[in-house]
C-alpha cells in the first residue's frame, strides 16, 4: 500500500533520517520503534507529505506522494505527538471544525461527529471545553480528529505519551479495534516496547536516523536466538561488581535498572560460576538469577548498546 | 472553508476573556475616562497646547462709539439718563475688552493673537496654522449698544471659526469666549443698576456664532476619544490573529489543516478574512456602545461603513504580514513587539491620545502614514459632516496600505515544507 524508498532528510548539514526503507500492507499494524531523537517523527512527517524529503520517495499504490500529496492526504489520518486541538473549543466543536477541514458534507458531519465521539468514549463530554479534560481524554480526542474522514491509513506518533495506564489501555484497545473492525492500516510509533509488542504485526527499529532492524516480532526476537538474557537481582548494585561484568569478555551487554542487572551472553556459555565468583570477590549479595526469553527491549539493547528510554 | 475559519476564530475569541477585555473592555473604559477627563480638565490641560488666533475687525470700535454717542445725544432721552448712558458706554467697549482679554498676561501662554486684514479672511481660513478666527463684523459695537440701551435692531454676533483639525486648541478659544460672555453679562447687570428703572435695555450677552473654518460641526472630547480608542484597539486584532495562527502552528493544528488538503493559501486568506470580519465586528460594537451610552451618532452612515471597512482591510493586511513573519522566523517576537510597543507608537503619532499632529508637522505627517491615524482623520471628518469625497485620500491610503501588507505577507510566507 505504501512503499518508503531510500528516504533521507537533511536539515542544513545534519542528516536526521538516513536512507529509510519500509512498506505498509493494507490492514496491518506496523510499529516504528526507537528512542527519542531517533528520527521517527521526521520520517512520518515525510510519509504523511508534511515535509518533503531531501532524497528518496514515498509511493502510495505506486504513485509518488511527493509530486501529488493530495492523494495520500485523502486516505490518511495523522495523530501527532502533540495535543493538536483547540483547547478553548468543545470536543464537538473541534470535531466539527476538522470535519469541515476534511470537507465532510453537512448532512454527514453530525452523524460522523456522533460516531467518532462514541468510538473515543467522549459522548458524555461532547459539550465540554477541551481544556477541562484530563490528559487521557485530550489524547483520545486527538485520535478522534484523525478518524473524522474515515481514513484507510492512520499514522500515530507516540499517542500515549504522558497519560495514565487506564487511558493508555483504552487507546491501545481503540487502535486494535479500529484495525480489526475497519481494516485500518496503522503505523504506530512509540518508544514503549510493550505497546509495540501488544499492537504490531511487524516492527521497524530506528536509531540515529536509520532503520537498524525490521521484521515480525518473532523475527526480531530471533536476532537474539544465539544469546540469553540473564537477570541478576542483587541487594545493592556495587560499582566493583559492575566493573567485573563490563570487563568479562563472555558478556556481550550489561544493563542496570535499580537493583536488577541484565546481561546478554552467548547461549553456549555457562556464566553462573563466573557470576558467583564476581559476587564473592566484590562482596555482592545475589538474591536471584533468572534466564529470560529475549524481549524487544533486549533486542534494542543488543543492537544499539542503549536502552530505549535512555 | 473561509467561513469555517472565521467561525472558529470568533468562537476562540469569544471564549477568551482576556482577549475580549483587550478588544472591547479596555477601549470602552478608556473612552469614558479620557472623554470625561478631558472635558473636565480642559482648563488645566490646555497649557501644553497654544492656539494661534486670527483677529479680523471690519470696523473701528471708537468710531462705532462716537457714532452711537452722536445719535443718542440727538435723541429725546432725558438729560439725566443720557449722562448715565454716556458714562456707561465709556466703560462698555466690548471689542476692546475682548481683545484685551485675549492679549492678557494670563492667556499669553495659551493664545497667540494675530491681527489680520479683512481681505485676508479667506487666506487665513486656508492656513492650517490658525486654530481659530475671530471676526468682528462691521458696526458691531454700534449695533450692540443700540440693542442694549435703546432696544433697537437685532443683537449682533461675533463670528468665531474653529479649525476642525485642531480640536483642543480651538476649544481653548471657545472656552475663553464663553467665559468672557459670562463676565460681560454680569458687568452689564452692574451697569444696569446704575441706570434708571425706566431705561429699556438688554443684557450685553455678546454672542459668537462658533463655527469651524469650513462650516463643519465641531467635535467633542467624547467623539474624539471614541474614534481615537477605536482605531487604536482595532490594531490589536492583527496581533491577536497572528498569535493564534502561530499557536496553531506550534500545536501542529496547522499541520492537521494542511493534511485536510487545505492549501496553505486558503489558510492564509482565511486568517486575513477572519481579521477583517472580527475587526469590523469590534468596530461596530465599540461605536454601537458609544452611540447608546454617549450619543455619538454618525451623520453619514455610508461613509462611516466605508471607512470602517477600509480600516479593517488594513488590519487584515497587518494580521497577514505578522502571521507570515511569525511563520518565517518561527517566533512570536515581532508580533509581541507590535502588540506591546508599535501599537502605542502608532496610536501616539496617529493622535489617539491627543492631537499629536499639533505638536509638529513631522508627527502630523507620520500620523497620517499610520492606518489608525489615517482612519482617525477620516472618521473625525465624517463626524464633522464631510462626505466620502472629502475623505478619499484616507480611504486610498488605507486600501493601499492593506494591499502592500498583503503583498509583503505573500512574499514572506514560507514555501511548502518550510512552513511546517
Amino acid at each position: 500500500m505504501i512503499d518508503v524508498i531510500d528516504l533521507t532528510k537533511r536539515f542544513k548539514q545534519k542528516e536526521v533520517v538516513r536512507q529509510v526503507n519500509m512498506y505498509l500492507e493494507k490492514g496491518e499494524i506496523v510499529g516504528l520503534l526507537g528512542p527519542n531523537g531517533a528520527g521517527k517523527s521526521t520520517t512520518i512527517s515525510m510519509i504523511s507529505s508534511l515535509i518533503p524529503p531531501t532524497s528518496g520517495d514515498v509511493r502510495l499504490k505506486n504513485e509518488s506522494i511527493i509530486k501529488n500529496p493530495s492523494e495520500i492526504r485523502k486516505i490518511l489520518g495523522v495523530v501527532p505527538q502533540e495535543i493538536a486541538l483547540y483547547t478553548d473549543l468543545t470536543a464537538e466543536e473541534n470535531l466539527q471544525f476538522f470535519g469541515k477541514v476534511y470537507k465532510l458534507p453537512n448532512h454527514l458531519l453530525k452523524k460522523k461527529v456522533d460516531e467518532v465521539l462514541e468510538q473515543i468514549g467522549l459522548t458524555e463530554r461532547r459539550k465540554d471545553i477541551v481544556k477541562t479534560f484530563s490528559g487521557g481524554m485530550k489524547r483520545r480526542l486527538n485520535i478522534g480528529i484523525a478518524l473524522m474522514h474515515d481514513p484507510e491509513i492512520i499514522i500515530m506518533d507516540e499517542p500515549t505519551v504522558g497519560i495514565d495506564p487506564q487511558s493508555r489501555n483504552y487507546i491501545l484497545e481503540t487502535v486494535k479495534r479500529l484495525n480489526q473492525e475497519k481494516q485500518m492500516t496503522v503505523l504506530y510509533t512509540s518508544h514503549y516496547m510493550e505497546e509495540v509488542e501488544f499492537l504490531c504485526n511487524r516492527i521497524y527499529i530506528m536509531d540515529q536516523g536509520s532503520i537498524i532492524a525490521s521484521g515480525t516480532k518473532e523475527e526480531i526476537k530471533n536476532i537474539l536466538s544465539s544469546e540469553n538474557t540473564i537477570l541478576i537481582k542483587v541487594s545493592q548494585v556495587k560499582d566493583e561488581f559492575l566493573q567485573e561484568l563490563y570487563h568479562e569478555p563472555l558478556i556481550n551487554r550489561v544493563m542496570v535498572q535499580e537493583k536488577e542487572i541484565s546481561i546478554i551472553v552467548p547461549k553456549e556459555v555457562n556464566i553462573f560460576k563466573t557470576l558467583l565468583a564476581f559476587a564473592e570477590k566484590t562482596n555482592t549479595e545475589i538474591h536471584a538469577v533468572e534466564v529470560k526469553a529475549p524481549s524487544l527491549e533486549d533486542v534494542f539493547l543488543h543492537l544499539t548498546g542503549r536502552a530505549l528510554r535512555d | 472553508m473561509i467561513l469555517t475559519f472565521v467561525k472558529k476564530q470568533l468562537l476562540l475569541m469569544l471564549r477568551n476573556r482576556q482577549e475580549l477585555l483587550v478588544l472591547l473592555g479596555m477601549p470602552l473604559v478608556l473612552i469614558s475616562i479620557l472623554g470625561f477627563a478631558l472635558q473636565g480638565a480642559m482648563d488645566n490641560d490646555v497649557p501644553v497646547v497654544k492656539a494661534k488666533v486670527a483677529w479680523i475687525e471690519h470696523s473701528n470700535e471708537k468710531e462705532d462709539l462716537s457714532l452711537f454717542k452722536e445719535e443718542i445725544e440727538k435723541s429725546p432721552i432725558p438729560k439725566e439718563q443720557l449722562e448715565e448712558i454716556l458714562i456707561s458706554i465709556t466703560e462698555l467697549q466690548p471689542v476692546y475688552h475682548l481683545k484685551e482679554l485675549l492679549l492678557s498676561e494670563e492667556l499669553r501662554e495659551h493664545i497667540e493673537l494675530v491681527e489680520k486684514d479683512v481681505n485676508d479672511l479667506n487666506n487665513v481660513k486656508n492656513d492650517d496654522e490658525f486654530s481659530a478666527i475671530i471676526e468682528i463684523p462691521k458696526l458691531f459695537s454700534y449695533e450692540l449698544l443700540n440693542y442694549i440701551f435703546l432696544n433697537r435692531g437685532e443683537r449682533p454676533f461675533i463670528n468665531v471659526y474653529k479649525n476642525e483639525g485642531k480640536e483642543i486648541s480651538a476649544s481653548i478659544v471657545e472656552e475663553v469666549l464663553h467665559s468672557y460672555q459670562t463676565q460681560s453679562s454680569l458687568y452689564t447687570i452692574i451697569g444696569k443698576n446704575g441706570l434708571t428703572e425706566n431705561m429699556p435695555y438688554n443684557n450685553i450677552d455678546i454672542q459668537g456664532t462658533i463655527d469651524t473654518v469650513t462650516n463643519k460641526k465641531p467635535l467633542s472630547a467624547m467623539m474624539y476619544y471614541s474614534v481615537g480608542m477605536c482605531v487604536m484597539f482595532v490594531l490589536f486584532v492583527a496581533s491577536s490573529i497572528a498569535t493564534y495562527t502561530f499557536r496553531e502552528r506550534e500545536l501542529h493544528v496547522f499541520d492537521r489543516i494542511i493534511l485536510g488538503n487545505v492549501s496553505k493559501w486558503s489558510y492564509f486568506f482565511g486568517n486575513y478574512i477572519s481579521a477583517i470580519i472580527i475587526s469590523f465586528i469590534q468596530i461596530m460594537i465599540l461605536y454601537g456602545v458609544s452611540a447608546l451610552v454617549y450619543g455619538i451618532y454618525w451623520p453619514n452612515i455610508m461613509a462611516f461603513i466605508v471607512v470602517s471597512l477600509c480600516i479593517c482591510l488594513a488590519v487584515g493586511g497587518m494580521a497577514a504580514l505578522l502571521t507570515a513573519i511569525n511563520f518565517r522566523l518561527n517566533s512570536l517576537m515581532l508580533t509581541s513587539f507590535f502588540g506591546s510597543v508599535l501599537i502605542f507608537v502608532f496610536s501616539f503619532v496617529g493622535g489617539s491620545f491627543f492631537p499629536a499632529g499639533e505638536l509638529s508637522p513631522v508627527i502630523q505627517l507620520l500620523g497620517n502614514l499610520t492606518p489608525n491615524g489615517s482612519g482617525m482623520t477620516a472618521y473625525l471628518k465624517i463626524l464633522q459632516g464631510y462626505g466620502i469625497r472629502d475623505i478619499m485620500d484616507s480611504l486610498i491610503f488605507l486600501c493601499s496600505f492593506s494591499a502592500c501588507m498583503l503583498i509583503l505577507a505573500v512574499i514572506s510566507f514560507p514555501k511548502r515544507g518550510k512552513a511546517i
